[in-house]
């Protein structure tokens, strides 16, 4: 019975969810060199993400460029295109992650 | 000469009012007035604000802009935009949105794109009360 009451509580208390906070046209997160743009190819769909954990309190925000930069990297791009940014927070009770998650076109 | 007459006058009330007898009533309402005075110091102390820095980006637009026009020598102008929300208790209205506060920036000056931007958080709430919390991104808008 015990178990059954921790099980339940467990399920109650983790939870999380996935909200946009922002559709961009065009995203870098540093400066592009001066050819970058003339020459540019698509080079894939890029998904990244910057984390930080939090129990009770936060311990750091995520950082929206540290995310494009993990969608840019595997491709070796400079920049994205059509790029959603969402803010997702899986909780689990008393701690959790706050997430930014950035997709997109990437070019370079 | 002020400070003689409102001494006189909260004498006079004092006077007036009905003594209160009963030693337990008057205990009652010191201890409550003493528990008001520290809900009210303790709301005060934990009426919070706090910002911070959640990214900064070369380049950011809510619009579909051509980058070989963004040059370093086109004109810039320093633009701010923001987006904000109500907590009320521990519930946000909705969720702010950073797009929105870029847009916003392009719309206020006309830009095409925000160059040198950054992307801050800002939240002032009195806990289990209200809130307002906003994404404000601020760059040079071309």
């Amino acid at each position: 019975m015990n178990a059954r009451r921790a099980s339940i509580l467990l399920l109650a208390g983790t939870f999380g969810c996935s909200v946009n906070v922002a559709s961009l046209q065009v995203v870098a997160p540093h400066a592009l060199s001066a050819g970058v743009a003339h020459t540019a190819v698509y080079r894939g769909w890029g998904d990244g993400e910057s984390c930080r954990f939090w129990i009770l309190a936060e311990f750091g925000l995520p950082q929206v460029d540290e995310a494009t930069d993990n969608a840019l990297r595997p491709l070796h791009g400079a920049f994205m295109r059509d790029a959603a940014v969402y803010s997702v927070h899986p909780v689990y009770g008393f701690f959790g992650w706050h997430c930014y998650r950035v997709v997109g076109e990437v070019f370079g | 000469m002020h400070r003689n007459s409102r001494r006189a006058e909260r004498d006079r009330a004092a006077a007036t009012a009905p003594p209160i007898s009963d030693p337990q009533a008057v205990r009652r309402r010191t201890r409550w007035r003493s528990a008001l005075r520290r809900f009210a110091f303790g709301v005060t102390l934990l009426a919070a604000g706090c910002t911070g820095t959640t990214g900064h980006l070369a380049v950011a637009s809510t619009r579909a802009v051509d980058l070989q026009s963004l040059g370093s020598d086109s004109p810039a102008r320093h633009a701010v935009g923001r987006s904000c929300i109500d907590l009320i208790v521990v519930v946000p209205t909705r969720m702010p949105n950073f797009g929105d506060a870029i847009a916003e920036a392009l719309r206020a000056t006309g830009g095409e794109a925000l160059t040198n931007v950054r992307i801050g958080y800002e939240i002032v709430y009195v806990p289990f009360v209200y809130g307002v919390a906003c994404y404000v991104v601020e760059g040079d808008a071309r």
